[in-house]
């Protein structure tokens, strides 16, 4: 036995074990929507997308599924023109509602005064490029944090923007060092500009002042009427019953809008009154804890500060020849840290692309697996798998009759599975049903291999011709039909990984069965050789003696 | 045992002949491999409940009264539940309405003619009542050609929705489950793009997945004649798997086609082992060697198969057909496998390897 321990092999097998127990009790596996329940969208796109567009697309397919964040989205490309989206999410009603979203482009707005200032198809490009500045960097001691993100705008939008914000910066203080109080812009995606806003007293002294970056510890205020302003829609704070002012108002608004936008705590009757009228009316709850009702309700998803670089404080007048169009600007804010920055960065990155996809969807395909079916698929695989391994000890044990060789075929089975199971967790594999059936599979084959290899060195005492040959010999002779046949396996499942685009449930069957193979074939398959090589020496001397 | 001897060994390679013959026939005259809905894009709808209800006549209920071109239903039952699979092909108008939604022209047309065509282009789909009036009137205020196509978009989409829901509430009211809330339901659509595309690269993996198995035979034995025996076994056995999927009615989809892949290298291990065995058998008999390989051969499938088995009877149960359609078409391939193997890559081996000799 101490023998057997010293083969390096055996070394490695167990080292590897420890490692996958380790890793499975740690970060554990990951389950598809097949377990969790849930909602995979299958996106195929209108034709392919460049290799370095391929991010934007998930990035804003995953907003429009999810702009909280709130529900969990994995949002994969598969090729170059098939979108994988799992959510946590098997309403029959939702889901319809994420398939519109899906196709909608999310409208980016930058408005200051409640005019349009640019518009997401003005952007001409972010230049993600850290020597026209973009990035962060840290300004002091405390680890505080600036971020820049330059971008560039269309002529016309440079235009406009030039003229728009001329002169929207106020100085303040006195002396040589002049600082100046600039007015603010405002970031929506959808802004309701169609649609009344109906908000309840409760929600409207709750959120009378907000933050203007809700995300920071700290934070300016900004009166709730300037962020409704700024949408230069009519909105109206409710009691439990309109008064019949407000009644007059709302029904004479039916000529310019037919949507209306309602806080959660708005009493029914008000809004039977508002559907009575012809509205089509929008509930909207507080989703997100930090992040105010009014926010979530209008759209509006960052507020920056014009500075009075870009706002021609030095030009007098529009005509001035000091008066300057920029096509290139620039958007600067700070974070308490680094990483905090960066993940401001970031988000304003998003925002500003939220407005296109750069190629359009052709169509979603779903598939919704409530999440109570979910559960018993997962402990119903669990069942064929002990099964499985209960059919192949007593098939071996009928065959063998020995329980030296039994159990450790089925050892090293288990070990099998734990190792493949291992490295499915390693890769941050989603499980789901397929990728259990490759693992059920692979039962099958590397129970098929250690007969091979068990045979091979027992057969010596049937056959005559073969007994001088020594147990290296067989095991070799052994590991090159196992070579041989795991290659096939592999050569078959590995064009499934290489050509078919988007298939998904393939690729997880593929990669599985590959995994399973090749664990198999280089750690348990040639442990158990070890193992059986030392039983059956120890069993041909004990039948000598 | 004596299963291959020099009497009948050329006698046994006229069963897998007439096995092939057969499963051709089950393949390609009757019944046929049918395509799924990953190929052809449908839906699909699996409703499990608890009591017994009637389903007869719903399929034909289905194509009379949402005018679609297929519906098939099927019953499951496990110990513990009843359960429906229901797959039906998409809405021939609103299909007809995608199709046609190209033909708008947003480049050259202005606001107020393509409003009204997108009018008249979704107009089949209020007539049979997958759009409200509501719906449609929302066009009218959209004031730019960006919002309209995403509006034609959505509609499209939306009809199809409300498409979708009509059906499973037609079901539910059928099999009196409307007021049951213990239905558990698990619901797929395959948009026709999506199956289109998958049946390209079926076509593209199948056809690197054969050449792959010759490069790494032809790598691994280096002989014609042995290589070529393997690839038809290889072969052989995807046909019985094929040939049991007609018989059950299975049909080719994503699950089942890389399960017919899987099978090339699942039983090609038997075959691997008996030409190994026989090629490099120096002193002693081939027929001996032969029928050794095949005691093991044979452990190794049967141990094989019991687990297949199981695999298949739990699943069919447990109702996850994911598992039970891969289980299925290995158990079809492995039982085909003992024919192509010791029927004749076995035998037609050894006429090879006494015919060198000579």
């Amino acid at each position: 036995m101490k023998s057997l321990i010293k083969k390096p092999i055996i070394i490695f097998w167990a080292i590897c074990l420890i490692i996958a127990i380790f890793l499975l009790s740690t970060k554990g596996l990951q389950y598809g929507v097949d377990f969790s329940g849930g909602t995979a969208f299958s996106i195929v796109l209108e034709e392919p997308v460049p290799a370095e567009d391929i991010s934007r697309v998930t990035s804003v397919i995953s907003r429009r599924l999810d702009w909280a964040g709130l529900k969990d989205a994995k949002v994969n490309a598969a090729g170059n023109q098939y979108i994988t989206a799992q959510l946590a999410e098997s309403d029959p009603e939702e889901i319809s509602k994420l398939r519109t979203n899906l196709l909608r482009q999310g409208k980016f707005e930058a408005i200051l005064d409640g005019e349009v200032l640019f518009v997401g198809e003005e952007i001409r490009s972010i230049q993600k490029d850290p020597a026209k500045g973009y990035g962060t960097s840290v300004v002091d001691n405390s680890g505080a944090a600036r971020w820049v993100l330059p971008f560039m705008l269309s002529p016309e939008a440079a235009n406009r923007f030039a003229e728009m914000t001329f002169h929207k910066c106020t100085p303040i203080g006195y002396g040589t060092q002049v600082e100046y109080d600039c007015e603010k812009t405002y970031f929506f995606i959808d802004r309701p500009i169609d649609s009344i806003i109906i908000i309840d007293n409760e929600t409207y002294f709750a959120e009378r002042e907000v933050p203007s970056a809700p995300e920071l510890l700290q934070s300016d205020y900004l009166k709730i009427e300037e962020i409704l302003d700024q949408v230069r829609t009519k909105y109206y704070v409710v009691d439990s019953n309109l008064t019949t002012e407000q009644l007059t108002e709302i029904t004479a608004d039916l000529n310019v809008y037919n949507k209306a936008i309602v806080s959660s705590n708005v009493t029914n009757s008000i809004k039977e009154q508002l559907r009575d009228l012809g509205y089509k009316v929008t509930i909207k709850e507080k989703s997100k804890e930090n992040i105010p009702w009014v926010w979530e309700a209008t759209g509006l998803k960052s507020v920056i500060s014009l500075t009075d670089s870009v706002t021609n404080m030095d030009a007098p007048t529009l005509d001035s020849p000091r008066f300057q169009r920029f096509n290139n600007l620039t958007i600067t804010g700070s974070g308490e840290t680094q990483s905090q920055a960066k993940e401001r960065l970031e988000e304003i990155v998003v925002i500003l692309e939220s407005g296109s996809l750069p190629i359009a969807i052709e169509s979603i395909s779903t598939e919704t697996i409530s999440p109570y079916l979910g559960d018993s698929f997962l402990k119903n695989s669990l069942l064929i798998g002990l099964f499985a391994l209960l059919t192949v000890a007593i098939v071996l044990f009928f065959r063998y009759k020995l329980l030296s060789l039994t159990i450790p075929i089925l050892i090293a089975d288990l070990s099998e599975i734990t190792l493949l199971l291992a490295a499915l967790s390693l890769i941050s594999y989603r499980l789901d049903l397929a990728s259990v059936a490759g693992v059920l599979a692979i039962i099958g084959t590397a129970v098929d291999h250690k007969i091979i290899i068990t045979d091979e060195l027992i057969k010596g005492k049937k056959d005559e011709t073969d007994s001088n040959e020594s147990p290296i010999a067989k095991i070799k002779k052994a590991f090159f039909v196992i070579f041989a046949s795991a290659a096939t396996i592999m050569a078959t499942m590995l064009p499934i990984i290489l050509f078919s685009t988007g298939l998904s449930k393939l690729v997880g069957f593929a990669i599985t069965i590959i995994l399973g193979s090749l664990v198999g074939i280089f750690i348990s398959r040639p442990a158990y050789a070890e193992f059986a090589k030392y039983a059956t020496t120890k069993a041909k001397k004990k039948k000598a003696k | 045992m004596k299963f291959i001897t020099e009497k009948n060994y050329k006698r046994l390679m006229i069963i897998p002949i007439i096995m092939l013959v057969i499963f051709l026939f089950l393949i390609l005259v009757y019944p046929g491999v049918q395509q799924g809905i990953d190929l052809k894009g449908g839906n699909q709808l699996i409703l499990r409940y608890d009591e017994k209800r009637d389903f007869q006549g719903l399929d034909q209920e289905l194509l009379n009264n949402f005018s679609v071109m297929e519906a098939k239903v099927s019953e499951t039952v496990s110990p513990t539940e009843y359960g429906l699979l229901i797959e039906y092909s998409h809405q021939p108008d609103i299909e007809g309405v995608r199709a046609q939604k190209e033909s708008l022209d947003y480049l050259n047309s202005n606001i107020e003619d393509l409003k009204s065509q997108a009018k008249s282009l979704l107009d089949p789909l209020l007539e049979k009542g997958f759009l409200t009036s509501a719906n449609v009137n929302e066009i009218d205020i959209i004031n730019n050609k960006d919002d309209l196509k995403t509006y034609v978009n959505e509609s499209i989409v939306l009809a199809n929705d409300n498409f979708n829901s009509e059906v499973i509430d037609f079901i539910k009211g059928y099999l009196n489950l409307k007021e049951d809330q213990n239905v558990r339901t698990q619901t797929r659509e395959v948009s026709a793009t999506l199956g289109d595309d998958f049946v390209k690269s079926s076509v593209t993996v199948g056809l690197f997945a054969f050449i792959f198995l010759v490069l790494v035979i032809l790598f691994f034995f280096k002989e014609i004649v042995p290589s070529g025996l393997i690839i038809f076994s290889a072969i052989f056995d995807v046909l019985a798997g094929l040939a049991g999927m007609a018989l059950l009615g299975l049909s080719l989809s994503l699950t089942t086609i890389p399960a017919l892949l899987m099978l090339v290298g699942y039983c090609v291990d038997t075959n691997i082992l008996l030409s190994t065995r026989l090629l490099k058998q120096r002193k002693g008999d081939v027929f001996s060697a032969a029928n050794n390989s095949m005691s093991t051969g044979l452990t190794m499938t049967f141990t094989t198969l019991a687990t297949v088995v199981v695999m298949m009877v739990i699943s069919y149960f447990t109702q996850m057909y994911v598992i039970l359609e891969i289980a299925t078409i290995l158990f079809f391939g492995l039982i085909g496998d003992l024919f192509s193997t010791w029927c004749f890559n076995g035998p037609v081996l050894i006429r090879y390897i006494l015919h060198k000799n000579k």
